[in-house]
């Protein structure tokens, strides 16, 4: 939650100057001896996934979805990171220092990533990088990473995806599944949107990045204690991010939550509530002013009638 | 006091009342003239607000943040001319000021001109005046806004009743004497007369009537401004959030409304030879109340500026600035030096409490005045606190569009109008009041 915030600051932040920012980003060029510093981690599956959940939950924000190329549109656009054109033109070093210093509208994660994960995120975009060789030292594990893509992906429409809920744990589980020789087959490797349906976007439980394993299965707990209506009554909802491939999916499911307890504003008699409900002494003091004036006024026009009759 | 008047002089003095009364309702030299200019001044306003009906308040320069424009600048202006009536004819009668006495029914009309105005000002400002109704039908009663409305119908309503209590020995009077009027004229005065016989029991009536209209016209008056200055205060904004709103308000009040009161004394006395009535004495007199309301209205200004300047909290301080020495400090230095200081001092001396000058400076003092109520509702609409951005760039401005100054030209041009009728049709001098004072009621009143 609380890097969630940092993300909507920095997102608002940057909105709100983006007019200032004039200049394009062409330009951003790194110094030669941190260009050629080398990525102390290790390309590893689990460098790339960390470097992954990096990804989504700081970066894609800004720069959209990896290979999408739907960045927000601010000036200077952000760039999508996963274009070949940037991985051939950043070195290793020259993505990790863009992302530690910032420029203008990017802005510095020194203080919002660790070391470690920032280069995790390089490893992760360099895994989208048709030229990536891995160093000798690491080579080792890198069929381990391609081998599983070549496996799956081959599950067709139609697609299925089922949720269901562990009132007790608050827990969640999606399932998806595609078709493979008319029999349902799990797909691995899928995002999946796991959250709480509200009145205007969702609040999402899931881990920023999560993938679906090889059961087609992601596990996330949703915070019980969340107040919801009077009753608690809530409604998770679960699609498949990745629209273009798979369609939208989605699955719904009814949760418990805490129930809110409401504050009756409306049934108090206050200053703030509707016509009906204004407090006693300002109608007593309102209608006490404008009685007395006005039978005043009265007052003189019944003497105004009784100066004509006498007039008679 | 003049038990001395003979029967001869007394008579004397009647016929002269009747002449000096009648002599602005007969004279129409100019009338058609100057009907005539407020005419189109209404033509214009008409096609200017059928414009703004048809095309919606985007016609005005009002937006998003300055939401309330040149309108309710102008409402608070007339609702502040409109306050005199209450000083000159209801404070100060109580207070026995005798020398008040032909001034209250010049008081009188400019506040009946005004307020009845003052409404109608602020239907102008609605994009859709026909939910106008909504307000009574749906309004809350928690809000100022309804109290506003309130205390406007009320006052109105007063005002009526003290403009029209005090004509009816007057109108019995002038259906005596005024010859040749045309048949509606005489109508009107026979109706709105009470069949007036001047007696002894029917004065005893008038006056406790007027006296009860004196003393309950005392708060409504001061609330109407003080709850039109809520309109500004029950919001938290730099400028309005302030607890001296009201009685700033109902000070910068009686300063327009007296000045207005010179302005149309002066027009009268020379207009009309009413040097008798309007003398120097009164101009003397007025200027003094002048200088009085100011001073009092500078120290609330004191107060306004001063303690919020000292403090410079932060919010405060970006509008403060901008009076000061920002994008308003022209106007804002203009109207506190020229139009509150400089009077001040020069009415200090006799010289400029002469008609003429005196007259000079309230025209002054009342341009002022309403340059002042643009910089209470303007600046501050420019800088909530929240910075205005990602807006088109005339959203961080306001200068009135020439429909907006139309219209403002029509609400004056409807104020005028019906206190030009007023003056045409009711004596402008309160001749009974002066008979009394004067001990001759009796002659006054003799039937012919």
């Amino acid at each position: 939650m609380k890097k969630n915030n940092i993300i909507t600051n920095f997102s608002v932040l940057l909105i709100l100057l983006m007019p200032l920012m004039g200049w394009t980003q062409s330009e951003w060029m790194v110094s030669d001896t941190k260009q050629k510093e080398k990525n102390p981690v290790a390309f590893s599956d689990a460098s790339v996934k960390d470097g992954k959940v990096q990804f989504m939950a700081n970066c894609k924000s800004c720069h959209g979805d990896p290979g999408k190329d739907n960045g927000l549109p601010l000036v200077p656009k952000p760039t999508d990171l996963t274009l070949q054109a940037f991985l051939d033109l950043n070195t290793d070093g020259s993505i990790y220092h863009k992302m530690t210093d910032g420029q203008i509208t990017m802005p510095s994660y020194k203080a919002i990533l660790s070391d470690q994960q920032r280069w995790s995120i390089v490893n992760f975009l360099r895994s989208m990088d048709k030229n990536h060789k891995v160093a000798e030292s690491v080579a080792a594990s890198k069929p381990q990473k391609e081998a599983p893509k070549e496996e799956v992906a081959i599950a067709e429409a139609p697609y299925y995806l089922s949720l269901s809920v562990d009132a007790a744990k608050n827990e969640a589980t999606t399932v998806f599944q595609g078709t493979l020789n008319g029999e349902k087959t799990a797909i691995e490797g899928a995002e999946i949107f796991i959250g709480i349906k509200r009145y205007f976007n969702n609040l999402p439980v899931m881990d920023a990045g999560a993938t679906t394993n090889s059961q087609g299965i992601i596990k996330t707990s949703y915070p019980g204690d969340l107040l919801s209506g009077e009753d608690g009554k809530a409604e998770l909802i679960a699609y498949v991010i990745d629209t273009e491939t798979y369609g939208e999916i989605t699955a719904h499911q009814e949760i418990t939550l805490s129930p809110a307890h409401p504050n009756h504003f409306k049934d108090t008699r206050a200053l703030w509530a509707d016509r009906s409900h204004f407090p006693w002494w300002l109608m007593i003091t309102y209608l006490s002013i404008v009685l007395i004036v006005w039978s005043v006024m009265a007052k003189v026009v019944i003497n105004m009638l009784k100066i004509k009759s006498l007039g008679k | 006091m003049s038990e001395s008047l003979s029967k001869e002089e007394a008579k004397i003095l009647v016929d002269k009342y009747a002449e000096d009364a009648i002599r602005p309702m007969k004279n129409h030299k100019g009338f058609i003239l100057w009907m005539g200019f407020l005419g189109l001044v209404l033509v214009i306003f008409a096609y200017a607000y059928f414009l703004q009906l048809r095309d919606g308040l985007s016609v005005t320069a009002m937006r998003d943040y300055v939401s309330w424009g040149l309108y309710i600048a102008n409402f608070v202006f007339f609702v502040a001319a409109s306050l005199v009536g209450m000083l000159i004819s209801a404070v100060l009668g109580l207070l026995n000021q005798k020398w008040v006495k032909p001034i209250t029914r010049v008081s009188e009309i400019i506040a009946l001109g005004f307020v009845l105005i003052a409404g109608l000002v602020i239907i102008t400002d609605m994009g859709r005046p026909d939910r106008f109704l909504n307000l009574f039908l749906h309004g809350r009663l928690q809000s100022p806004i309804v109290w506003d409305v309130t205390v406007i119908i009320t006052y109105t309503a007063i005002s009526t009743l003290l403009f029209l209590l005090p004509l009816i020995p007057d109108l019995a009077f002038i259906k005596r004497r005024m010859k040749d009027m045309p048949k509606w004229q005489y109508h009107i005065y026979n109706v709105l007369s009470l069949g007036w016989m001047g007696t002894a029991e029917q004065y005893k009536l008038l006056h406790k009537s007027i006296r009860m209209l004196s003393i309950i016209i005392v708060p409504v008056a001061l609330s109407i401004h003080t709850v039109t200055s809520w309109l500004f205060a029950s919001t938290l904004r730099s400028g309005w959030d302030t607890t001296i709103f009201g009685p700033y308000f109902v000070a910068g009040a009686f300063v327009a409304g007296a000045a207005a009161v010179i302005i149309l004394m002066f027009i009268l006395r020379s207009n009309y030879k009413l040097e008798d009535y309007f003398t120097d004495h009164h101009f003397d007199m007025m200027g003094r109340l002048l200088v009085l309301v100011s001073l009092l209205y500078a120290y609330f200004n004191i107060n306004e500026f001063l303690v919020p300047a000292y403090k410079m909290r932060s919010g405060e301080a970006v509008h403060l600035y901008t009076l000061f020495q920002g994008a308003y400090a022209g106007l804002f230095w203009s109207v506190q030096i020229i139009g509150m200081g400089l009077p001040i001092i020069f009415m200090m001396f006799k010289e400029w409490r002469k008609p003429a000058n005196l007259t000079f400076i309230a025209i002054i003092v009342l341009i002022a005045a309403f340059i002042k109520r643009i910089i209470i509702v303007v600046p501050t609409l420019l800088h909530p606190y929240l910075p205005i951005q990602n807006v088109p760039e005339k959203f961080h401005q306001y200068f009135p569009t020439w429909i907006e100054m139309a219209v403002t030209a029509g609400a004056f041009a409807m104020a005028l109008i019906i206190i030009t009728i007023l003056l045409k049709v009711f004596p402008v001098i309160p001749m009974w009041e002066l008979a009394e004072e004067k001990g001759i009621t009796e002659e006054f009143e003799k039937q012919e």
